[in-house]
């Protein structure tokens, strides 16, 4: 038995029922990343001491019939933009580059509490700014299925450790796509939840407004149980949904027969390529079979969700990395002896080019005489397309396009061009916008490489994201799919 | 709307930010294209629209005012190089 082929609910049964012991899970994890993570560049550090420990106490635990939590013995990875106590949280910046987290994020707490055993930080694009993770200030992370691709971003190190099997479940952020997009990219599933549904604190900021924590995974009962854990009320960040406790496996094997699905036209226009197209299609079919009414539908606002979220994003971010100063943590240019230049000099040797242009492009927005004219407009423009959406979900349970328009692109092919790297995000960040909840499901191939088909749903239905996604891949059957085609040595 | 050298030093001012000299025009390359991009939305009519901030629109969200412990003195000093006694050290700011 291959321990790493295992699915994460599995792992957490076969621990309990005392089949095999936490550690040799580990154990079995780490000689896997051993073996591939310096060619595909998942991780920026990883806590091999540190996860033993935790798994020998979760042994220690079972073996006195202890509870050891629904993922007890489970190894995860957590993107390096999210606080996990003595752990570095670099954000892939070399502002950040030698930071150690203080204390622990709400979602590494409730992790921990259910008995996740951390493996590592992962890599990703600079502050989480980036569709390719090319904007990690430290390395490239490659895509599994082709190195010479990009896993897309900006959470592409937590897609890659799960694609290539060197953990079965992953933290991410997605304040545009962050999460769906490279999932779509590397041929896992990708929740970005609900704004309000898992707490931000201890989440590097970015666009406060816009970003959630989400979950990678290569089985849907992995990411519901994993939603189980970590979507929880919590005092500490004031834009957490206090609601009650649901249990999101509970729905997930039943039948969507009769659910409506809008499909909307403005998500298949030029742009999207003709094999991702024909896997949607083929999509559409499988849910049909399966009872859904699939529904022609339009969402005309879409179309300006991309300039809003340029707009608001940057502005948010220009304010949320003002606290980056070289004060207090952080890296500090030592050569500036007055204290203008000192943050100046600071600020621009410790951020890349990216960040740069987005703190550009934010303060410019919001300076006086803009204001109104991009930011404002920006917020009224925002609630447009939300309350589109929530007319959309009077009429529809679901609604359904590609995840991305391609799938994953060489690496260095976009170098240089921001806008073409901008809408890499046009089918994901209406979602943020909105404020709504959104799953990326590997349904198909496009050049040999994985695509996704993305789901969204009504605030806080989360369940209904799950069941359709499990029904969908009780037929499609992703993983037979990909073994079989490109079970390379990465996968 | 397109911005130019001496608005891009202005921005750069406000954002306590510097970039390379021979960046600088990429620079402003990019914010232009991206400027004209979200151009598109002033075909939107919105002269009625109340902005919306937060997308999900919540209400004011009270809590209990209980003294909760914060980080040590020795936590919150762990990520500076730069401390004397319980003080960050920071250039002479008033002359």
């Amino acid at each position: 038995m291959d321990i790493t082929n295992l699915k994460g609910y599995e792992i957490a049964k076969k621990i309990k029922d005392k089949e095999i012991k936490a550690i040799e899970v580990t154990e079995a994890f780490l000689e896997r990343t051993k073996k591939i993570d310096n060619v595909l560049g998942g991780y920026l550090n990883i806590y091999e001491e540190n996860a033993r420990e935790e798994a020998k106490k979760i042994d220690a635990k079972n073996e006195k019939n202890e509870d050891i939590g629904i993922l007890g013995g489970v190894p995860i990875a957590i993107k390096d933009n999210i606080a996990v106590k003595d752990m570095k949280m670099t954000c892939a910046s070399k502002i950040l580059e030698n930071y150690v987290s203080p204390y622990d994020a709400t979602s590494t707490t409730l992790l921990k509490n259910s008995g996740a055993i951390i493996i590592g930080k992962c890599n990703m694009d600079e502050f989480a700014m980036g569709s390719s993770n090319e904007n990690s200030a430290f390395k490239l992370a490659k895509n599994p299925y082709d190195i010479d691709s990009v896993p897309g971003g900006s959470s592409g190190g937590s897609a890659v450790v799960v694609s290539s099997r060197q953990v079965p479940i992953s933290l991410g952020s997605d304040t545009g796509g962050s999460v769906r997009q490279p999932a779509a990219y590397t041929g896992t599933y990708g929740l970005k939840p609900t704004y309000g549904a898992v707490s931000r604190y201890g989440l590097t900021s970015f666009g406060s407004t816009l970003d959630q924590i989400g979950i990678f995974s290569r089985d849907i009962k992995d990411m519901a149980m994993t939603f189980n854990a970590i979507s929880k009320y919590d005092k500490h960040d004031f834009t957490s949904k206090n609601k009650k406790n649901e249990d999101y496996l509970l729905n997930i094997d039943n039948s969507i027969k009769g659910k409506k699905i809008g499909v909307p036209v403005e998500y298949f226009g030029e742009g999207l390529d003709s094999e991702t197209r024909k896997a949607i299609e083929n999509s559409i079919e499988i849910l049909k079979s399966l009872g859904a009414e699939i529904c022609e539908c339009s969402l005309s606002l879409s179309k300006y969700a991309l300039a809003t979220y340029y707009i608001l994003s940057s502005a948010e971010a220009s304010s949320n990395l003002a606290r980056f100063d070289g004060i207090r943590y952080g890296y500090r240019d030592l050569s500036e002896d007055n204290i203008k230049d000192l943050y100046t000099s600071s600020r621009m040797n410790g951020f890349g080019d990216e960040v740069k242009r987005r703190i550009m492009l934010g303060t410019y927005v919001l300076s006086k005489g803009y204001y109104d004219e991009y930011y404002k407009k920006g917020l009224k423009v925002r609630r447009l397309i939300r309350d589109e959406f929530l007319k959309k979900f009077e009429e529809f349970d679901l609604i359904l396009s590609p995840t991305t328009p391609k799938s994953a692109f060489k690496i260095g092919a976009k170098a240089g061009d921001v806008l073409s790297m901008y809408l890499e995000d046009i089918y994901t960040v209406p979602v943020n916008i909105a404020g709504i909840p959104a799953i990326s499901i590997p349904c198909g191939f496009s050049n040999g490489k994985p695509v996704g088909l993305q789901l969204m749903s009504n605030f806080f239905n989360e369940s209904l994201l799950f069941n359709a996604a499990n029904e969908f891949d009780k037929i499609y059957k992703f993983n037979e799919k990909s073994s079989e085609l490109y079970g390379g040595e990465f996968l | 709307m397109s911005v130019n050298r001496e608005d891009i030093e202005y921005t750069l001012e406000l954002a306590k930010l510097s970039v390379e000299e021979d960046k600088v025009n990429g620079f402003i390359d990019d914010i232009n294209k991206i400027l004209e991009y979200v151009d598109d939305l002033k075909e939107l009519d919105t002269e009625n629209v109340e902005v919306l901030i937060n997308p999900y629109e919540y209400e004011n969200v009270f809590r209990e005012d209980d003294i909760e412990a914060s980080l040590s003195i020795k936590e919150v000093f762990l990520n500076s190089e730069n401390r004397f006694d319980n003080y960050f050290v920071v250039p002479r700011v008033i002359e």
